[in-house]
C-alpha cells in the first residue's frame, strides 16, 4: 500500500514520512515530557511569587532555582526539541529528501535530552550561570553544542539530499535558524562562561543572547511554520509574497541589534542603548511586510476557514502574538516608556509571549497536522485538541495581560514614584501574580490534554492489533489539490 | 480507528495544497510584482517605500540626538554629553580631545607643527597671544579675527581668515560648544613646547556671555593689548 501512496501523493504519506517517523516521534516525545516538567516547575515558581512559604523549606525548589529551571526546561527541553522536530519535518517535506541513518540521529537526540536534563538538575542543585535564558551550568554547555550540531547537521543533510527545485520562505527561516543558534550559543558561552568578558560588556552580551535566542531561534521557526501552513491549509498563495525576502533580511539584520534596547537605563554607553532602540523602530518595516503576508492571506482565505481548521487557528494566534510582540518591542523602546517598563514583569511577559504565544502555538498546530501523517491514523480525540487550543489561548492571553498590566500599572508607575514604598508595590502585584498562576494552571491543563492525546495516538493501546489492519484515512490517500497562482 | 474522519475533522486535517505546487507557485510570485490596473498603480510597494524612508530618516535623527557622543562613559544620551563629560575628564583626556579637534580643523592653516606659514598664517608655537591672556585668546576663537595680524613683530596677511567658532556667528560654520573650545585652547597652550595654564569651559562661557551680542570678527586694534 505504501508504494501506492508514494506515487499518488509523495509528500503526504510516502517514503519521506516513513524515514521521518522514528526520529520525529522521539523528538516530539522528549519535547512533550519536557513541556510537562516545565509546566510543573513553572507552576511552583508562579505560586512562590505570591505565596513565598510554598516549598520554602526545600533548598532545591526555592524560587531562585526553580524559576530558571522552568524557563530552561521550556526553552531547551520543549522549545529546541520541538523546534528541531518541525525543522526536520518542514525540511524533509519541502526539500523532499529522506532522513539518512535515522538510528544515529536518534542517538544524537538522546544526547541532547540527556544534556538538557543534566543542565536542569544542575540548576536545581545551584549551578546556574545566572544569565537569563542561559542558566544552563558550565559543564553542559559544550555537550549541548555538540548534540545540537549533530541534529542540525542531519537536517541540513536532508535538505542536501532533497530533490525539490525551489526554496520556499519557510526553508529560509528554518535553515537560517539552524545556523543562528550555534552561533548565538557558542558566542554567549565563550564570552560569559568560559572566558568571561569584563564588566558591563557581560550585560551587553547577555542581552544580545537573550533577545536573539528568542527572535532568531524561536520567532524565526514560528515564522517558518506560519509561512508554510497558511497556503497549506487555505490552498491559496501568500499575499504580497514578493516582499517576503526583503522582510527576511530586514528581520535578520535589525533583530540582532534590537536586543540592546533591553539595556535601556543600564550603565552601558548611551549609543548602544540608542542603537538598540533604533533597531526596534526599524523592525516596523519587516513587521509591516509580515502583516501584509499573514493577515492579507488569512483575510483572503475567509474567516470561515478559521472555524474549520484548528491548525489554522494555532497559526493565526501565532501570527497575532508575533505582531503584538514586535509592536511591544517598539513601544518598550520609546524614550519615556522604557523608564516605566524597565525592571518590571512587562518585559518578562514579552519574552513569554514570543516563546509560548508565537513559537509554541505554531509548533502545537504543526504537531496536530504532522503526527497523523507520520502514524497514518487520526488523533484519538477531537475534544482534547479543542480543549488544548482554548486552554492554551486563554492561559496565554490571561498570563501575558496579567503580567503586563501588573508590570506597568503597579510596578512601573510605583517604582517611578519615590513616595511609594517598595512593600506597597509588592502587595499590589499579588493580585496580578495570582492571575498569572491561574493562567499557568490553564496552560498546564492544555499541556495535559496534548500529552494524553499524543501518547494515545502513538501507543494506541486499545487498538494495537486492529491498528495495523485499519484502513488508512481517505484524507491521506487522495492527492493534495494544486495551489493556483493568483489571477492576473 | 473504526470510522474514517471526514474533512473539517480536527483529528486529521486535509491539506489544501500540495508542497510541490506551493513551492512552484511561490517561486514564480517571488519575482512577479502584482500588475497594476491599466492606468492605475499598486499602492502597497509605494506605501512601504515611503514608510521605510521615513523610518530610516526618523531613526537617524533619533540616533544622532541620543548617541551620547559615542562616549563609553555617557550612559544617558538625552543629557548634554559635553556638559556631563567636562566635569569628569582628566587632563590627559582633555589634551587628547583638543588634539583630535585641532587635527580636524586648525591643522590646515596652523600646520601639524603649530608653526603656521610665514607671511600667511601665524604660528601657535611660542605665540604671545596663545600663551598670554586667556580672554583675548577666547575672543579670537569665538568670533574670528580680521587681517592684518601682528604677532611677535611679524605681519601676516591670511588667504583664509581666522574663522569664528561660536554658534550663531555669521559666516561661522563650526558651532562649537564652549567645552569643545576649551579643549582645543588647552591643547594649543600646552603642546608645541607652549607652557600656559589650561582654559576651562567655564572661562570660555564667561567670555562668551560677555560678548554674546557681537556678530563681527575682531581686529587686532580692538583686542586688549596687555599679554
Amino acid at each position: 500500500m505504501s508504494d501506492a501512496h508514494s506515487q499518488t501523493s509523495p509528500g503526504e504519506a510516502g517514503p519521506i514520512h516513513t524515514s521521518l517517523k522514528v526520529p520525529l516521534l522521539v523528538l516530539l516525545a522528549f519535547a512533550l515530557l519536557h513541556l510537562l516538567a516545565a509546566s510543573a516547575l513553572g507552576l511552583i515558581a508562579a505560586i512562590q511569587l505570591h505565596t513565598p512559604g510554598f516549598f520554602a523549606g526545600c533548598e532545591y525548589v526555592t524560587f531562585g532555582r526553580v524559576y530558571p529551571a522552568a524557563i530552561n526546561e521550556l526553552a531547551y527541553g520543549w522549545g529546541v526539541n520541538a523546534g528541531l522536530a518541525v525543522a526536520l519535518w518542514l525540511t524533509a517535506r519541502l526539500a523532499r529528501g529522506t532522513v539518512p541513518q535515522g538510528g544515529l540521529l536518534v542517538v544524537a537526540i538522546v544526547f541532547w535530552n540527556l544534556g538538557v536534563k543534566l543542565g536542569v538538575l544542575g540548576i536545581l542543585a545551584g549551578d546556574s550561570t545566572t544569565f537569563a535564558w542561559l542558566e544552563m551550568p558550565r559543564y553542559v554547555g559544550p555537550f549541548l553544542l555538540i548534540a545540537y550540531t549533530l541534529i542540525a547537521a542531519w537536517v541540513v543533510a536532508v535538505q542536501c539530499r532533497g530533490v525539490a527545485r525551489w526554496l520556499y520562505a519557510s526553508q529560509w527561516y528554518v535553515l537560517a535558524s539552524l545556523f543562528w543558534f550555534p552561533w548565538l550559543w557558542s558566542a554567549a558561552q565563550l564570552m560569559l562562561v568560559f572566558a568571561p568578558v569584563r564588566g558591563t560588556v557581560q550585560a551587553v552580551v547577555a542581552a544580545w543572547f537573550a533577545h536573539n535566542f528568542l527572535s532568531l531561534w524561536f520567532a524565526s521557526l514560528g515564522l517558518a511554520l506560519v509561512y508554510y501552513f497558511l497556503p497549506k491549509v487555505l490552498g491559496r498563495p501568500i499575499r504580497g509574497y514578493y516582499l517576503s525576502s526583503m522582510a527576511f533580511w530586514l528581520f535578520a539584520i535589525f533583530t540582532t541589534w534590537a536586543g540592546a534596547a533591553r539595556l535601556a537605563g543600564a550603565p552601558v554607553p548611551a549609543w548602544t542603548q540608542t542603537a538598540g532602540r533604533a533597531a526596534n523602530f526599524m523592525l516596523l518595516v519587516p513587521l509591516a511586510i509580515f502583516a501584509v503576508n499573514f493577515f492579507g492571506t488569512l483575510r483572503a482565505g475567509g474567516l470561515r476557514a478559521l472555524r474549520h481548521s484548528i491548525v489554522l487557528r494555532f497559526m493565526a494566534v501565532a501570527a497575532v502574538v508575533f505582531t503584538l510582540w514586535m509592536l511591544r518591542g517598539v513601544v518598550g523602546a520609546l524614550p519615556g516608556l522604557t523608564e516605566l517598563t524597565g525592571l518590571t514583569w512587562f518585559n518578562t511577559a514579552g519574552d513569554y509571549a514570543v516563546v509560548y504565544g508565537m513559537f509554541s502555538m505554531a509548533a502545537f498546530g504543526a504537531v496536530y497536522y504532522l503526527a497523523p501523517r507520520l502514524l497514518r491514523r487520526a488523533w484519538p480525540s477531537a475534544i482534547l485538541i479543542k480543549a488544548h487550543f482554548w486552554f492554551a489561548t486563554t492561559g496565554l492571553v490571561l498570563g501575558v495581560v496579567a503580567l503586563s498590566c501588573g508590570g506597568i500599572f503597579v510596578q512601573g508607575i510605583g517604582l517611578a514614584n519615590a513616595k511609594v514604598p517598595m512593600a506597597e508595590i509588592n502587595t499590589g502585584m499579588v493580585f496580578w501574580l495570582h492571575l498569572a498562576t491561574f493562567a499557568g494552571i490553564l496552560l498546564t491543563l492544555g499541556h495535559l490534554a496534548f500529552f494524553v492525546n499524543f501518547f494515545k495516538l502513538v501507543l494506541c493501546p486499545r487498538h494495537r492489533s486492529a491498528a495495523a489492519a485499519a484502513p488508512v484515512p481517505a484524507v491521506l490517500l487522495r492527492p493534495s489539490p494544486e495551489l493556483q497562482a493568483p489571477a492576473r | 480507528m473504526s470510522e474514517i474522519p471526514s474533512d473539517f475533522d480536527p483529528r486529521l486535517e486535509p491539506a489544501g495544497a500540495s508542497d510541490e505546487s506551493i513551492q512552484r507557485v511561490h517561486a514564480g510570485l517571488l519575482h512577479t510584482k502584482p500588475e497594476p490596473e491599466p492606468g492605475g498603480y499598486e499602492l502597497t510597494p509605494l506605501l512601504l517605500l515611503g514608510f521605510m524612508s521615513g523610518l530610516i530618516l526618523a531613526c537617524c535623527i533619533f540616533f544622532v540626538h541620543n548617541r551620547g557622543g559615542f562616549d563609553s562613559l555617557v550612559y544617558n544620551g538625552q543629557l548634554n554629553g559635553a556638559g556631563v563629560v567636562s566635569a569628569d575628564l582628566t587632563p590627559a583626556q582633555i589634551i587628547a580631545r583638543g588634539k583630535s579637534l585641532y587635527g580636524q580643523t586648525c591643522i590646515q592653516c596652523h600646520q601639524p607643527t603649530g608653526l603656521g606659514v610665514p607671511g600667511s598664517y601665524p604660528p601657535l608655537a611660542g605665540s604671545d597671544i596663545v600663551q598670554g591672556d586667556p580672554e583675548r585668546l577666547i575672543r579670537i576663537i569665538l568670533d574670528g579675527l580680521k587681517d592684518p595680524i601682528m604677532l611677535n613683530g611679524n605681519q601676516f596677511v591670511t588667504p583664509n581668515k581666522m574663522p569664528a567658532f561660536a554658534p550663531g556667528m555669521p559666516g561661522g560654520l563650526y558651532n562649537w560648544s564652549d567645552a569643545k573650545i576649551s579643549y582645543v585652547l588647552t591643547y594649543i597652550r600646552q603642546d608645541f613646547a607652549n607652557k600656559a595654564d589650561p582654559i576651562t569651559a567655564d572661562q570660555v562661557s564667561a567670555v562668551h556671555a560677555k560678548i554674546a551680542d557681537r556678530k563681527v570678527e575682531w581686529t587686532m586694534k580692538e583686542l586688549p593689548t596687555t599679554p
